[in-house]
């Protein structure tokens, strides 16, 4: 996952693509032992970070979309905007899989903007909207 | 333990104005991006989060109705965070030397 990402490995949250449409994909993640966002090794993590599972998904979008087209890997991008984000339970669980789907919904480089679910199973536990921006297409 | 040392806090009719250092060395910044550590958006949200912790004990988060990430933060910054209850959800502002880095607003629970 860390040559497909732009990410050090301490701060990757997902572990494996289960699927890629091209304008959808859909993650399997897992918050590192070591996560800062792990209180004291705590077993939960805050709702928000989801918002980052959504990230790295859309960014398994982007990587597989330059990999179709002769590109080179994904670039880093940030987090600019996030938008009626839902927290259907106030934290995640940090020691089990958590399944992340996230579609392309407006591309206009470098910004894109991206629905996302992470559930646990049936269960939904964070839906939201985000926004990247790719630096290195900025003009 | 707070990730983000607390320079100074201001209590007023506007809410908790506080200055706040983003430790060089934070964890946060481990990998995002290596060789150009930006700190992730989401630890800006766990800076607002240990900020209302203390302001506002077990005070749940529901969403997030529209952040916005204007600026990016690096290692060392000085931020300055406001903070003001808004109904049942919290208003939040981030910026630095004046120039705003970060918005947003919480969503109450339902």
């Amino acid at each position: 996952m860390d040559a497909l990402l732009p990410h050090g490995v301490e701060a990757l949250l997902i572990e494996a693509v289960l699927a890629d449409t091209g304008a959808e994909s859909v993650c399997s993640a897992r918050v590192p032992a070591d996560s800062p966002f792990r209180r004291a090794g705590g077993a939960e993590v805050p709702a928000f970070l989801a918002l980052e599972m959504g990230a790295q998904a859309a960014a398994v979008i982007e990587a597989h979309r330059r990999a179709r087209s002769g590109g080179g890997p994904a670039p880093a991008g940030v987090v600019v905007a996030a938008r009626d984000a839902r927290f259907h339970s106030a934290r995640l669980p940090a020691d089990r899989a958590l399944t992340v789907t996230t579609r392309l919904v407006e591309s206009a480089p470098p910004l894109r903007t991206y629905r996302v679910e992470v559930r646990e199973g049936a269960v939904l536990h964070v839906e939201g909207t985000i926004s990247t921006w790719l630096a290195e297409e900025e003009r | 333990m707070s990730d983000f040392p607390v320079l100074s806090r201001e209590r007023g009719p506007q809410g908790l104005l506080a200055r706040v250092r983003v430790p060089a060395d934070s964890p946060y910044f481990a990998g995002h991006f290596p060789g150009a550590p930006v700190l992730p958006a989401v630890a800006q949200l766990a800076l607002v989060e240990q900020l209302l912790e203390e302001e506002a004990p077990g005070a749940p988060w529901g969403g997030l109705e529209r952040v916005r990430f204007r600026e990016r933060v690096h290692p060392g910054d000085e931020l300055e965070l406001r903070l003001a209850r808004s109904g049942a959800a919290w208003s939040f502002t981030i910026a630095r030397d004046g120039r705003l880095v970060a918005q947003g607003r919480s969503l109450a629970p339902v």
